[in-house]
C-alpha cells in the first residue's frame, strides 16, 4: 500500500479544513466565547494535524499539533482568546497554507519549521498545562476499564490449527503473543491508510499473525472502526499499544499478552488487563476528550459536513470526456433532425422517436453542466479574511458583505474568477473607500462597506462587487489620461463619462495617488476585463462620485453548449448566441433615420444603430434595397443594435468549436459550429459588432 | 531546416502538383488526405484562407496554396484535394492541391538544398530540391507555407 494515492485527497481535504479554520477564526474574532465555533476549529485542527501525520509531513503535523493544543485549552475554558492569538493562529494558517502549496508542487513540505510560531503557540500554552490533562485521565480510566472486557474483539479471533501452531511455538521459544484490538476514530477518514500505519508500526515491534478482518480487506477499507491483531514480539504489550496510539486518529488501542492457545487463560492476565489500560489512557490521552467534544457537537458537526457520503470527487478532465461526448450526440441528433426533414415527413414514428431523443439529449447536456457546476463559494470563501487583513494594513475601517455564495458557475470558471474578483474588492478597498476620517466629515458611517452579490440573470451569472466609497473621480481620470498622453484634451473633451471611466481598463493606467502594494501598481483592471473576456464574459462599471461604484461582471453559465438563432447573410449561415438577442423586428426601409449618417432605428422609444451584416461581413445581400429588412436586436449591458440579415433559420442548440489558432484575426467570429448536415457555420460575436 | 537534420537517410514525401510544377509535402506533418468539400467562408481574413471545413467533428481552418504562392485561384476538378497538415507550431491546417499523385521515398544524397532568394515568393516556400526518376520535385518547408503573411 502506498500513501501517495491519497495525495490528491489529502490536498483537497487539507484545502477545505484550513478554509473552514479560516472562516471559523474569523467568526472567532467577533465572537470569543462562542463554544460551537471552538469546537469547529479544535475538530479542523485536529484532522488536519491527522491527515499531515498519516501523510509523512512531519512539520505541517507539529505546527497542527501546537495549534490544537491551544484550541483544546481554549475549550476547557484555560485560556481566553485575544487579539494577539487570533493574528498568531491565521499565521500559523499562512504558513500551513505554505506548505500545503509546496506539497501541491513538489509532493513535499519544505523546510520551514516555523519556529517562531511554535514558539508563540507554546507560550499561550504556559501555565495553563500543568492541571489539564490529569482530570480527564481519572475519568476516563473507570469510563475504560468499564467496558474494556467487551472492547478487547481481539479474543474472538477464531484461530486455525496453523495459527495455534506457530503461536505455541512462539511461546516456547520465550515470545511474547500480544492480542491488540485497535479502534480507530469514526470521523476518520482515510482508514484503510491508519491501519496501514498500524501495521507498519507494530511490524517493526514483531510479526503480525493473524488479523481480523484479513490484512486484504483492511487494505479494502473493509472495516468498520475497529480490527484486531494476533502478533508475537519480544517486547511487551505496553510498547505494541504505545507503536499503535501513536498513529493519529486512532482513537483507542486495548490489548494484552496472551497465553497461547493451546493452554487455558491463566489469571494472570486480569491484571495485565488493568495495567494495560492504564497505559492506553495515557497513550491516548486525547481520546476521550475528543469523543466527549463529539458528544457535544453532533449538532455542529451535521451542519458542517452534511454531503460527505453523498459526493464523489471526481477529475476535472473525465467531466471534459464526458461532455465532448455529449457533445458529439448533440451533433449526431441534430444530423438525424435535419436529414429526416430533407425526407419530408415520411414516418411519423421516426420523428416521435426523434423528439424522444431530442429531449433525452437536451437533459443529458443539462445533467453534465450541472455536475460541473460548483457554487462560487469555494473562492469567495477566502474574501472575508482578505478584507479583514487589509483592514488592518491600509488602517481603514470596512466590512464585507457578501450574498449569492450558493450560486454556481462552472468549475473551470470559478478557478479563474478568484483573481479578477479579488482585484476588484482590494480596488474598493484601496481605492473606492475613504478614510474613516473623511467618511465621517462626509456624513457617512465611519466603518465602510463592501458588497459581493452574486445571483444568475437568464442564462448569465451576474458578481457585483460594489462599495459606499468615493466613486470613480471621473475628472482625475480624465487628467491622468491627458497627462500620460493616453489621450488628448480635445478627444477628452467629446468624451462620455462612461468613456472616460472605460480607460480605466486600458494597460497600465492607475490613478492611485500612491502605490501600494494592494493595488495601484496599474498592472490591474486591464487584466481583470482580459481574464473575463477570456471566459467569455464582460465587466462593467457604474459610478456615482462621493457615494460609490459597482463593478458588474457578467459570466455565461455555460461554455459549450448553447441555444443559438441561425440566420442567412448572403447565403451563408451563422450563428447568434440566444443570450445576447433581445427581439426580433421587421422594419421597412422608410423606418430607417440617419444620426451622424449613420442608420438608426427608433424601436419604442430607444434610438438603436443598425449594422448590414453583409457589410460587416464583406458579402452581397439577397434582399433589395426595397424590400423590408429583418433586424436582430441585440444587447450588451445597456448598448443595443439592430443587426440587419437575409433571412432567419430558427432556433438550435449548437456545440461551440474553437476556429483554431491559425485564425485569429476575424475579430466579428467568436468560433465555429457543426450544424447537422456536416457543415460549418459560423457564431457572430456580437459584442464585438457593437 | 530542421526537416533535412532529422532523418537519417531517407525521407517519405506526398508528391502534390500544382500546376505543372511537383511539389513534396514531408509525410510526418501529414494527417490525412480529404477530398475537396465545401469550405465556410470565414470573413475578414487574409486572401489565402479559404475558410473552414468540418474534419469528423474538428473545425479545420483551410487555405489555398495557390493564391499564397501568386498563383491564379483554384479551379475544383476531380483530383483537388485538401491535405491536412499537423504542424506544432499552428495545429491543424488543411491545403488546397490540384493532385495528389504519388509517395516517393528519397535518400538524402538526392536532396539538394536551396538557397532561397526571399524575393520570389513562390520560392520562399521551398526549402530543397528532390531528385527522382519523374523529374524533379520541390520540397515545401511547410512552417513557410503556414507563416502567415499577406
Amino acid at each position: 500500500m502506498d500513501v501517495s494515492q491519497y495525495l490528491e485527497i489529502f490536498i483537497d481535504e487539507t484545502k477545505e479544513h484550513l478554509q473552514s479554520l479560516n472562516t471559523q477564526i474569523l467568526k472567532l474574532e467577533q465572537d470569543p466565547e462562542n463554544m460551537d465555533t471552538i469546537n469547529e476549529v479544535f475538530r479542523a485542527a485536529h484532522s488536519l494535524k491527522g491527515m499531515a501525520g498519516t501523510m509523512g509531513y512531519k512539520r505541517m503535523q507539529n505546527l497542527t499539533h501546537d495549534m490544537e493544543n491551544v484550541f483544546s485549552e481554549v475549550r476547557n475554558g484555560h485560556i481566553k482568546i485575544n487579539a494577539n492569538m487570533i493574528d498568531c493562529l491565521f499565521q500559523c494558517l499562512d504558513a500551513l497554507d505554505e506548505y500545503l502549496g509546496n506539497i501541491q508542487e513538489s509532493g513535499d513540505e519544505g523546510t520551514n519549521e516555523n519556529e517562531i510560531l511554535i514558539k508563540d503557540l507554546n507560550s499561550m500554552l504556559t501555565g495553563n498545562t500543568g492541571k489539564a490533562p490529569a482530570e480527564p485521565k481519572a475519568e476516563v480510566k473507570a469510563e475504560a476499564a468499564a467496558d474494556a472486557g467487551e472492547k478487547e474483539k481481539w479474543k474472538d479471533i477464531p484461530l486455525g490449527d496453523a495459527e495455534n501452531h506457530v503461536l505455541s511455538e512462539a511461546a516456547k521459544q520465550g515470545k511474547n503473543i500480544i492480542g491488540l484490538t485497535v479502534y480507530v476514530q469514526e470521523s476518520c477518514i482515510l482508514k484503510a491508510a491508519r491501519a496501514f500505519l498500524v501495521f507498519k508500526a507494530l511490524e517493526d515491534l514483531g510479526e503480525i499473525i493473524v488479523s481480523n478482518p484479513s490484512a486484504q480487506d483492511i487494505e479494502d477499507e473493509k472495516f468498520e472502526y475497529e480490527f484486531s491483531i494476533i502478533m508475537i514480539a519480544d517486547c511487551d504489550a505496553k510498547k505494541a499499544i504505545a507503536a499503535a496510539s501513536y498513529v493519529s486518529e486512532i482513537q483507542e488501542v486495548v490489548g494484552s499478552i496472551m497465553t497461547p492457545p493451546t493452554y487455558e487463560v491463566v489469571e494472570v492476565e486480569k491484571e495485565e488487563v488493568i495495567v494495560e489500560e492504564t497505559v492506553n489512557v495515557e497513550v491516548t490521552e486525547n481520546a476521550p476528550k475528543k469523543a466527549e467534544a463529539k458528544a457535544n457537537n453532533t449538532g455542529a458537526e451535521k451542519k458542517g459536513k452534511p454531503v460527505v457520503n453523498r459526493t464523489v470527487r471526481v477529475d476535472i478532465e473525465k467531466l471534459d470526456v464526458l461532455m465532448n461526448l455529449v457533445s458529439e450526440l448533440i451533433i449526431a441528433k441534430n444530423s438525424l433532425v435535419s436529414s429526416t426533414n430533407a425526407e419530408g415527413a415520411v414516418n411519423v414514428g421516426v420523428n416521435e422517436h426523434i423528439e424522444y431523443l431530442e429531449s433525452v439529449t437536451t437533459n443529458l447536456h443539462e445533467s453534465v453542466m450541472k455536475v460541473r457546476m460548483v457554487p462560487i463559494e469555494s473562492v469567495v470563501n477566502k474574501f472575508p479574511r482578505m478584507i479583514r487583513d487589509l483592514q488592518k494594513k491600509l488602517g481603514k475601517k470596512m466590512e464585507l458583505y457578501m450574498s449569492g455564495e450558493e450560486t454556481e458557475l462552472d468549475r473551470t470558471v470559478v478557478d479563474e474568477i478568484g483573481d479578477p474578483l479579488m482585484h476588484l474588492l482590494r480596488n474598493s478597498a484601496d481605492h473606492g473607500l475613504e478614510s474613516a476620517a473623511v467618511r465621517k466629515e462626509r456624513g457617512k458611517p465611519e466603518v465602510g462597506s463592501i458588497f459581493l452579490n452574486a445571483y444568475q440573470e437568464g442564462n448569465n451569472v451576474v458578481i457585483e462587487v460594489r462599495d459606499d466609497g468615493n466613486g470613480i473621480d471621473v475628472d482625475a481620470v480624465r487628467n491622468k489620461a491627458i497627462e500620460r498622453g493616453t489621450i488628448t484634451a480635445e478627444q477628452a473633451e467629446s468624451m462620455s463619462e462612461k468613456e472616460i471611466i472605460d480607460l480605466l481598463f486600458l494597460p497600465s493606467f492607475s490613478t492611485a495617488k500612491q502605490v501600494s502594494d494592494v493595488s495601484g501598481r496599474g498592472v490591474g483592471l486591464d487584466v481583470v476585463r482580459s481574464k473575463i473576456e477570456s471566459l467569455s464574459g464582460e465587466v462593467e462599471v457604474k459610478s456615482k462620485l462621493g457615494v460609490g461604484s459597482t463593478w458588474i461582471i457578467r459570466l455565461p453559465l455555460t461554455l459549450a453548449i448553447i441555444q443559438a438563432l441561425m440566420v442567412v447573410v448572403g447565403g451563408e449561415k451563422y450563428a447568434i448566441s440566444l443570450g445576447n438577442i433581445q427581439t426580433i423586428e421587421d422594419i421597412s426601409p422608410s423606418d430607417i433615420k440617419y444620426v451622424q449618417s449613420k442608420e438608426v432605428i427608433t424601436l419604442r422609444g430607444n434610438v438603436i444603430p443598425l449594422v448590414r451584416l453583409n457589410q460587416v461581413l464583406g458579402i452581397e445581400s439577397t434582399r433589395k434595397e426595397d424590400e423590408n429588412m429583418i433586424a436582430v436586436i441585440v444587447k450588451k449591458g445597456d448598448k443595443q443594435a439592430g443587426l440587419i440579415i437575409d433571412e432567419l433559420m430558427g432556433q438550435q442548440e449548437i456545440v461551440i468549436k474553437s476556429l483554431g489558432k491559425y485564425i485569429n484575426k476575424s475579430k466579428e467570429i467568436s468560433g465555429a459550429t457543426i450544424l447537422g448536415d456536416g457543415e460549418v457555420a459560423l457564431i457572430l460575436d456580437t459584442n464585438a459588432l457593437l | 531546416m530542421e526537416n533535412t537534420k532529422k532523418f537519417a537517410d531517407t525521407a517519405q514525401y506526398i508528391v502534390i502538383s500544382m500546376g505543372d510544377e511537383q511539389f513534396g509535402v514531408d509525410i510526418k506533418y501529414i494527417d490525412n488526405i480529404v477530398k475537396m468539400q465545401h469550405i465556410t467562408r470565414v470573413p475578414n481574413v487574409a486572401s489565402y484562407i479559404k475558410g473552414v471545413i468540418n474534419l469528423r467533428g474538428e473545425v479545420i481552418p483551410v487555405m489555398s496554396l495557390r493564391i499564397k504562392m501568386g498563383l491564379e485561384e483554384d479551379i475544383t476538378t476531380k483530383n483537388t484535394r485538401i491535405i491536412i497538415l499537423r504542424l506544432e507550431q499552428y495545429g491543424m491546417i488543411g491545403i488546397i492541391v490540384d493532385e495528389v499523385k504519388e509517395v516517393l521515398t528519397l535518400e538524402e544524397s538526392c536532396v539538394e538544398k536551396v538557397v532561397n532568394d526571399s524575393k520570389d515568393d513562390k520560392d520562399g516556400f521551398v526549402f530543397a530540391v528532390g531528385k527522382c526518376e519523374g523529374g524533379l520535385v520541390s520540397l515545401l518547408d511547410l512552417n513557410a507555407v503556414a507563416l502567415e503573411r499577406e
